[in-house]
């Protein structure tokens, strides 16, 4: 038994949510203030939780000015055991192939009154059963067994563990299978605990002391008054003698006193290791429901955690308890942390977007079958900030990974503002990564509204040959060869030189994946350094690469003659982005406005494009002059060279 | 799970040890180990009247209440009617332990609540359709309104009746009076969509939540392995009137290796059987192996012997509690047409001469028929005051201002939570009558329960409408000013049309709104000249009753009863019964002359009795008073 949907409406940020969840695992990510935690409480609320934390309703809860919420979560896979539990409550549903099913649907509604209680606004609430909320009132028994265990972000684990009243040890011990109250360890712990009580009394330190108490009582009170002085532990009475509640109290008496460590030689630890001895004390717990309903909301487990041991934290979810195809429990986890959401099959993850959820389960996203192969492999950890960003540049190699993030700075638009991460792809997964942001709709399904408002750039080099370029070009300065076809017209490398048609095909082919909110910038020419170079950072790349060699006055032919040092030389892209980096940072003051204008002006248009797409701006500082690079152009130097 | 299912004597022991705690001597319980193999095992029973089924039924839902530890897995208990349920309810409220049994996981009802509430509604709710009323009454008045003037007269012209416009119990069909096949005439078009709006609306009758409920079993096989599980264990009252697809969709629910059912009843008392032409359960009625609880302690021997003449199983002589007490004369009254009213008088008098002390609190007179106009075997013909429709035991207000009046909730439960139910329910059907509509469904829908409370809230008049039943409950209108006002605030609520009918349900009466009935009895109370009161009713009405006196007229139904089964009374023919008519009075008549704790009494016509039979019938003991015209002596 596992919530499949759930759906809520007016509850805080959500004005309305509809979201599918895996049997399994669920991992939800998302930018801070996305709704994660609002997620989360609305189950906690309509399902209670098996935690001391207890949870109420607020005026708060209510979305904006609305007077009403309800949360509805439906249940599915449920056994003929669970189902017996709440067989009155039941909806019998088609299962997509033919048969009935039962499906539990759980309603919370709450109505915030006009009536005045305690100070605060009184709130009804009413927890029923039906696909429309039309059924019966959901008993309290029913709820409990229905009941989530929950694991708060922070939580002060250590005086969790410690002994006290009520401490969370004692709970989770209390209700352990291994002390049934008609069972012989728990008769053995309060034997035990008689028997030293019986030593105790015999201690001659307390028994002096306890008659040096009683003949200063013997003084303060009346004659008549008669009382049997004692210091203990415990009553007296052993085991048969005590009533059933009486063993309860010594029972409880006896496991308060009990703390955890982890280990007796050094009993503080930090609060990371305290941190995972709590949520492995809980989980005893949870498995001991397995037959009933376990579910397992975790907030925020990184808090406190280094990252492999984030890392190791959700591998032990992962194989433990959500197996893909017979998960033991359903697990619903939140978090902040790209190690978490690495080690989480993409398809488990749910992200968090302006109080929606999107999650990345197969069918839901544009995303092949095996591009999900794919992508487990290769989301990393430095490629998982993805999920937690405001925008997402994806880029073909380590020059523009190291270059964007400066030039954004120099003409000042850091990216960090903007919470636009860098994801270098190399050169061929960008659809892969791309297409996580696509989401795939049935025909009515593409509102605005239904798109994953992460605006997703990927810079694409045109990786068109000039003609100059050849080797055998009059000009001199050419490094490439250029192979014709054989006789049958196969072979040869006509495809990678610039040409009306090769031009306009490779546009037209990168740019088929710009959908949604992603948008492919494509280079007007070659490749993302020559660009560079072309609109006017030839000087400066040329400080970095430069050889005695003379620069032709020619801009093309220049450019040609810079960009030969950056490829021919094999290692050099990477060398040559960090130096013009710096070369940059000294050139250019980003506290300058006209420093920031010139090399705004310096700028390819692709490149402008891109940012100005995942900043959401309609314009940079300025769009700065045009360099003369306007598609026509390009289109007429093409020609030219072809003749 | 079953460990808790299985009884020691020892518990049975440390309940009566609890029960009797502080009772005096002749009110202790005890039992005999037959009883205690009752209470321990599952078998099930045939109870004969006033052998303390019910007793029994609670000491065991006692016993197993205390030692019942699940929390999600319940004991249910079905009865065939209300009345029975909360016999059952009453008994284990004032205890702890039995208190638990009212809530979940248990069950304790109707088998008709039961099927309602596990099986059908689920289902109902999950093919889309409202639940705003389970009621046969509800639905034909509903359905009238859907049914236009026309196919009134062709119904009436067809001798066919609106209450039977419903789906089939068994296909689901839809069922149009007055039609043998499909047709495509107004008329018919007119009773379909009728049907079908009631339906929409989602208003049931009982019957088609059978049909509702097998759906479900059928679609899904899961259900009844779910429900075992839930209810481990089963009780069922009143066997013997379960019907045979009631008991059909017991056994489907239940029959597995798992689940324990015991079954109470007594065939001989199976007096609704034939109801609404539905056949009876076989696997109980039919049962010639049913374990026999035949020690009454209702009646002494003398009553015991005269009453098991008629049991049709012939269980065996009832055993009885006690000695007869030599001074009382179980008489037979013979009268003639002229001395047919004098009947009751002559019972009040032998009451009055048995009872001088003026001890017994129910005495009753009996008989099978209420009303009739072919003959003159009835009851109103002994008695002209009696009336059939004073029967009715929980009242259904006429008016709303019935519903407002205070002593109608005092029937049973006197608390005003339960008026403001009434009250609701009331209010309900006064939008119905003023086809007022919640306009917020498509299609247009009758308000129930939750819509209407929604309603209230969306139109921001839920705290005038709530503030208006507070003031009913708490102080009824005592003018007709008074309650104008009040009437005038509902109909801006509701804006109710200004129609005959509607004004007819608000309209305003003074008159004393009919005394609070005590629960089970009637209201047709004989007051005789000697001030001995005697109620007068129906067999059915009394059934599962204990009376201190009890008269059993004769009536006809076709033939006369007492006339049809004097030789079997009167010990001359001790064959089996097996014509059909005479298994029915033969039930009746048992259930009547088990009632009586000290006197019993019949009356039949002389022309219906033969000499030999008088004799016969004095040498069992009874004494014999002919009533003959203008002598009221012996």
């Amino acid at each position: 038994m596992y919530i499949d949907k759930i759906e809520i409406g007016n509850f805080r940020a959500f004005g309305n949510l509809e979201l599918e969840l895996n049997a399994g695992l669920n991992v939800i990510v998302g930018e801070n203030n996305s709704g994660k935690t609002a997620l989360i409480d609305a189950i906690r609320l309509t399902l209670d939780t098996t935690s001391s934390e207890w949870t109420r309703i607020s005026a708060t809860d209510f979305h904006g000015d609305e007077k009403h919420f309800h949360i509805q979560l439906k249940f599915l896979n449920i056994t003929p055991e669970q189902a017996s539990v709440f067989v009155e409550h039941l909806t019998h549903e088609d299962d997509g192939e033919g048969a009935k099913q039962f499906a539990l649907y759980v309603n919370l509604k709450a109505d915030i009154t006009d009536i005045f209680k305690r100070g605060s606004q009184y709130i009804r609430t009413e927890l029923r059963s039906g696909a429309a909320a039309e059924g019966p009132i959901i008993e309290r028994e029913i709820r409990d067994y229905l009941s989530a265990t929950y694991l708060k972000p922070l939580r002060d684990a250590e005086a969790e563990l410690n002994a006290g009243r009520n401490s969370r040890l004692s709970q989770i011990l209390s209700s352990s299978k291994e002390f049934k109250r008609d069972g012989g360890e728990f008769k053995d712990l309060i034997d035990k605990f008689v028997e030293a009580n019986a030593d105790i009394l015999e201690n001659d330190g307390l028994s002096n002391d306890k008659a040096k108490i009683d003949a200063n009582l013997k003084n303060l009170i009346f004659k008549q008054d008669s009382f049997q002085l004692a210091i203990q532990m415990l009553g007296s009475k052993d085991f048969a003698q005590m009533s059933s509640s009486e063993k309860e109290r010594a029972f409880q008496e006896i496991i308060q006193k009990l703390s955890l460590v982890l280990d007796e030689t050094k009993p503080l630890q930090g609060l990371g290791y305290n941190n995972v001895l709590f949520m492995a004390t809980e989980l005893l717990l949870l498995e001991q429901e397995i037959s009933e309903f376990p579910l397992l909301l975790i907030e925020e487990p990184e808090a406190h955690l280094h990252p492999q041991l984030q890392m190791k934290f959700l591998r032990f979810i992962r194989n433990e308890y959500s197996e893909q195809e017979k998960p033991k429990l359903q697990t619903i986890i939140t978090t902040h942390s790209p190690n978490m959401a690495s080690k989480a099959p993409l398809e488990n993850i749910i992200v968090m977007k302006d109080a929606r959820a999107f999650p990345m389960q197969k069918g839901k996203t544009e995303l092949a079958p095996d591009d999900y192969v794919f992508l487990e492999k290769f989301l990393d950890v430095t490629k998982s900030n993805l999920f937690f960003a405001k925008g997402v540049l994806i880029v073909e190699g380590d020059a523009e990974n190291i270059l964007l993030p400066t030039i954004a700075e120099l003409i000042g638009h850091p990216l960090e503002d903007y919470g636009i991460s860098i994801v270098n792809v190399g050169n061929t997964a960008f659809a892969r990564f791309a297409k996580i942001f696509i989401r795939k709709f049935d025909k009515e399904g593409s509102q605005p509204e239904n798109l994953l408002n992460i605006p997703v750039a990927c810079l694409r080099d045109l990786d068109l040959w000039p003609a100059k370029a050849d080797k055998t070009h009059q000009s001199g300065i050419g490094w490439k060869e250029k192979k014709q076809p054989d006789d049958n017209g196969r072979g040869g490398n006509l495809g990678y030189w610039v040409s009306r048609d090769n031009f306009k095909n490779r546009k037209k082919n990168l740019s088929e994946l710009s959908c949604q909110n992603v948008l492919v910038c494509i280079s007007n020419k070659w490749t993302f350094e020559y660009c560079l170079i072309r609109s006017g950072l030839d000087e400066l790349i040329w400080q970095v690469v430069g050889t005695g060699e003379v620069l032709r006055d020619n801009k093309e032919e220049r450019a040609i003659q810079i960009y030969k040092e950056i490829e021919t030389k094999s290692g050099t892209k990477t060398d040559v982005a960090y130096q013009l980096a710096s070369k940059l940072q000294d050139r250019y003051d980003p506290t300058k406005k006209a420093d920031r204008d010139e090399l705004l002006g310096k700028l390819p248009a692709y490149i402008k494009d891109a940012f100005k797409h995942v900043m959401g701006l309609d314009a940079l500082e300025i769009d700065g002059p045009q360099p003369p690079e306007a598609e026509q152009q390009v289109m007429e130097e093409a020609e030219a060279d072809a003749e | 799970m079953l460990n808790s299912l299985n009884i020691t004597d020892a518990e049975i022991n440390a309940f009566l040890h609890d029960h009797n705690e502080g009772l005096e001597e002749e009110k202790r319980l005890t039992f005999c180990d037959e009883r205690k193999e009752f209470i321990k095992g599952w078998n099930d029973v045939q109870a004969c009247p006033g052998s303390g089924k019910t007793t029994l039924i609670a000491a065991k839902l006692l016993i197993l209440a205390k030692k019942w530890t699940s929390r999600y897995q319940g004991i249910c208990v079905l009865t065939h009617t209300n009345v029975a349920c909360d016999e059952i309810r009453t008994r284990l409220e004032s205890d702890p332990s039995g208190y638990k049994l009212l809530s979940y996981p248990h069950f304790i009802g109707t088998i008709q609540e039961f099927v309602d509430r596990f099986v059908a509604i689920p289902h109902i709710r999950s093919i889309r359709f409202p639940v705003s009323r389970i009621d046969d009454e509800v639905c034909e008045t509903l359905s009238r309104k859907f049914i236009n003037q026309g196919t009134m007269n062709y119904l009436e012209r067809k001798h066919a009746s609106v209450a039977n416009l419903k789906l089939n119990r068994e296909s689901g069909d839809f069922i149009i009076p007055g039609f043998q096949n499909e047709s495509t005439s107004p008329t018919y078009n007119n009773l379909k969509s009728a049907l079908d709006r009631r339906l929409c609306n989602g208003f049931f009758c009982f019957s088609e939540m059978y049909y509702f409920a097998c759906e479900a079993l059928k679609e899904q096989p899961d259900l009844s392995s779910s429900m075992q599980i839930r209810f481990p264990c089963v009780l069922i009252d009143e066997m013997q009137d379960t019907q045979k697809f009631q008991d059909e969709l017991i056994n489907k629910l239940f029959c597995c290796e798992t689940a324990q059912i015991q079954r109470f009843g007594d065939p001989d008392q199976a007096i609704y059987d034939s109801m609404g032409n539905e056949e009876p359960n076989e696997t109980f009625n039919n049962n010639p192996e049913l374990e026999t609880l035949a020690h009454s302690h209702r009646f002494s021997e003398d009553i015991a012997q005269k009453a098991s003449k008629l049991s049709l199983n012939q269980i065996g002589e009832i055993q009885a509690r006690g000695n007869p007490d030599p001074a009382l004369d179980h008489t037979v009254f013979i009268y003639d047409d002229n001395t047919q009213q004098q009947v009751l008088e002559a019972f009040a008098r032998l009451v009055l001469e048995s009872d001088p002390n003026n001890s017994w609190k129910t005495v009753k007179a009996v008989g099978a028929v209420g009303q009739s106009e072919n003959h003159a075997a009835h009851l109103q013909a002994y008695w002209g005051g009696y009336d059939r429709k004073k029967r009715a035991v929980s009242p259904k207000p006429e008016k709303l201002i019935d519903a407002v009046s205070r002593n109608w909730t005092d029937t049973d439960k006197a608390h005003s939570e339960h008026q403001y139910k009434l009250i609701v329910q009331t209010v309900l059907d006064a939008l119905r009558i003023g086809n007022v509509m919640d306009e917020r469904a498509d299609p247009l829908r009758y308000f129930n329960q939750a819509s209407l409370k929604s309603w209230l809230v969306d139109n921001g008049k839920k705290s005038a409408f709530r503030q208006l039943i507070a003031d009913w409950i708490y102080s009824p209108p005592e003018t007709e000013e008074n309650w104008q006002e009040q009437i005038a605030k509902l109909r801006t609520i509701f804006n109710l049309p200004n129609n005959d009918e509607v004004n007819a349900f608000l309209a305003f009466s003074d008159e004393a709104p009919e005394p609070a009935p005590e629960a089970n009895t009637s209201s047709n109370l004989f007051v005789a000249e000697n001030d001995r009161s005697i109620d007068v009713a129906t067999i059915h009405s009394v059934k599962g009753e204990t009376h201190d006196a009890t008269l059993i007229l004769e009536t006809k139904f076709k033939t006369f009863d007492i006339h049809q089964m004097l030789n079997h009374i009167a010990g001359l023919d001790t064959s089996t019964i097996t014509k059909v008519t005479k298994k029915k009075f033969a039930r009746q008549l048992y259930v009547a002359f088990s009632r009586p704790r000290h006197l019993l009494c019949f009356a039949v016509h002389g022309d219906h009795i033969f000499d030999e039979q008088r004799v016969a019938l004095a040498a069992l003991g009874w004494s014999i008073q002919v009533l003959e015209g203008g002598n009221n002596g012996r």
